[in-house]
């Protein structure tokens, strides 16, 4: 089953917003829910509060540094990035992104940059491996990275990395949720 | 997102009420009474020396989904922090102790390990959100009070509650995900009548938050800014 893909339209223009909010939603076919944010001004608690799997964003919105950070802040790990470009701009800008979409395009195109982008997202299951089952009990037990590094014989940023990757599987995002979930699914004792 | 209803000065207060039946939670914070006849908001206001600006700007954040600061009017300072107040009192002392002891009620049949556990995390969470409110309390209301009586402290600014500012509603819905997604509970009328009352709760702390970000902050700001300037 595929989770819908919450899809967040950060653009000024109102026309150019409600345009895209209404073609998007002519897309039955693609698992997404949609909204929009008409204001970029405290992006990073709208990001917190909405959570969107794919953000499009007018790259004049945004300057690189912040698009940086944000990619690199493990809170908003996941979060997929469109440029919707709307006027000349440096492509070395635009390689941030993980797609573009631009004024010009058909619906159609605009389709695929949107459909390629949720199967990414789909193709690699929500389910989880041994090795992050592993991990969750580890920080269930209470273990701090480093530990955990040790005991499983892999690197603290390895440790990292599928902490990362369980957040997003599960949707949970502190310590506490995690012991929660291990006890409801029996990985640790009970 | 867009913005349904903007209510103003003239219309009905008890319209506000049954177009949506949160507001009682906010006349209450204004220690409003019911019985609002067919007064106005600006008359009722008045009944009870409630600042009209201030209850309507809250009433309309409340009905707005989007995201903007939307200050549009001056606030009334001390209405709002003593509504702020009187938020923190009824979510410590009344709305999540009840829900600690709906919860406990609910999962009574479980094992004592996952009772344990679901009531650590919300213990846990409930120590957190006192924390907060607290902190508020202790140094951001006095903060705001001695700016709007021209003895700022001027050690401290609002950017610095404004950054570190979190969202207290976010742990409460993790705990409704992760009933909701991983916990295979019968349900029972105790079990979704916690669910409703924590879905309820983690839309109110939301909207408690969102005067703070969005009315509070912005216009404290303003303020500080003319004081600087002076």
């Amino acid at each position: 089953m595929t989770r819908k893909q919450r899809v967040a339209i950060a653009e000024p223009s109102l026309i150019i917003r409600m345009g895209l909010f209404a073609l998007l939603k002519r897309f039955t076919a693609l698992p997404m829910e949609i909204f929009e944010l008409n204001q970029t001004e405290h992006l990073d608690n709208l990001l917190i509060r909405h959570k969107p799997d794919i953000l499009i964003i007018n790259p004049l919105c945004i300057d690189a540094n912040h698009l940086a950070q944000l990619k690199k802040n493990p809170k908003f790990s996941g979060i997929k990035y469109i440029a919707n470009q709307t006027s000349m701009m440096d492509i070395r800008l635009l390689k941030q992104y993980d797609q573009i979409i631009t004024l010009s395009m058909e619906a159609e195109q605009i389709k695929d940059v949107l459909s390629k982008l949720i199967h990414k997202d789909s193709a690699d299951s929500l389910a989880l491996s041994d090795r992050e089952k592993d991990i969750i009990i580890a920080v269930a037990e209470g273990l701090t990275n480093k530990m955990i590094a040790s005991k499983l014989n892999i690197s603290t940023n390895t440790v990292m990395t599928h902490r990362k990757n369980i957040s997003n599987k599960l949707n949970i995002h502190s310590q506490a949720g995690i012991i929660l979930y291990a006890i409801a699914n029996r990985l640790i004792e009970c | 997102m867009h913005k349904f209803t903007t209510y103003n000065a003239d219309d009905k207060m008890s319209e506000v009420i049954t177009e949506n039946f949160m507001m009682l939670n906010i006349l209450s914070r204004f220690a409003m009474p019911l019985g609002t006849g067919q007064k106005t908001i600006k008359q009722f206001c008045k009944q009870n020396n409630v600042d009209t600006n201030t209850f309507l700007q809250i009433i309309n954040l409340a009905t707005d989904d989007s995201d903007a600061n939307i200050v549009d009017a001056e606030l009334h300072f001390p209405s709002i922090l003593r509504f702020l107040e009187n938020s923190h009192h009824y979510f410590i002392e009344f709305r999540l102790p009840m829900i600690g002891t709906k919860l406990q009620n609910a999962l009574r049949n479980q094992s004592p390990v996952v009772m344990k556990s679901i009531m650590d995390y919300f213990n846990e969470y409930f120590r957190e959100v006192k924390k907060h409110f607290n902190y508020e309390e202790r140094k951001v209301f006095p903060y705001i009070t001695s700016l709007i009586n021209n003895t700022p402290n001027d050690k401290y600014n609002i950017s610095i509650f404004s950054r570190q500012h979190d969202h207290v509603e976010v742990k409460l819905m993790e705990l409704k995900n992760i009933l909701i997604q991983y916990y295979p509970l019968q349900t029972s009328y105790e079990l979704n009548d916690v669910l409703f009352n924590i879905f309820i709760c983690a839309d109110d702390l939301r909207l408690h938050n969102d005067i703070e970000d969005r009315l509070l902050v912005p216009s404290i700001k303003e303020i500080e800014q003319k004081t600087l300037s002076k």
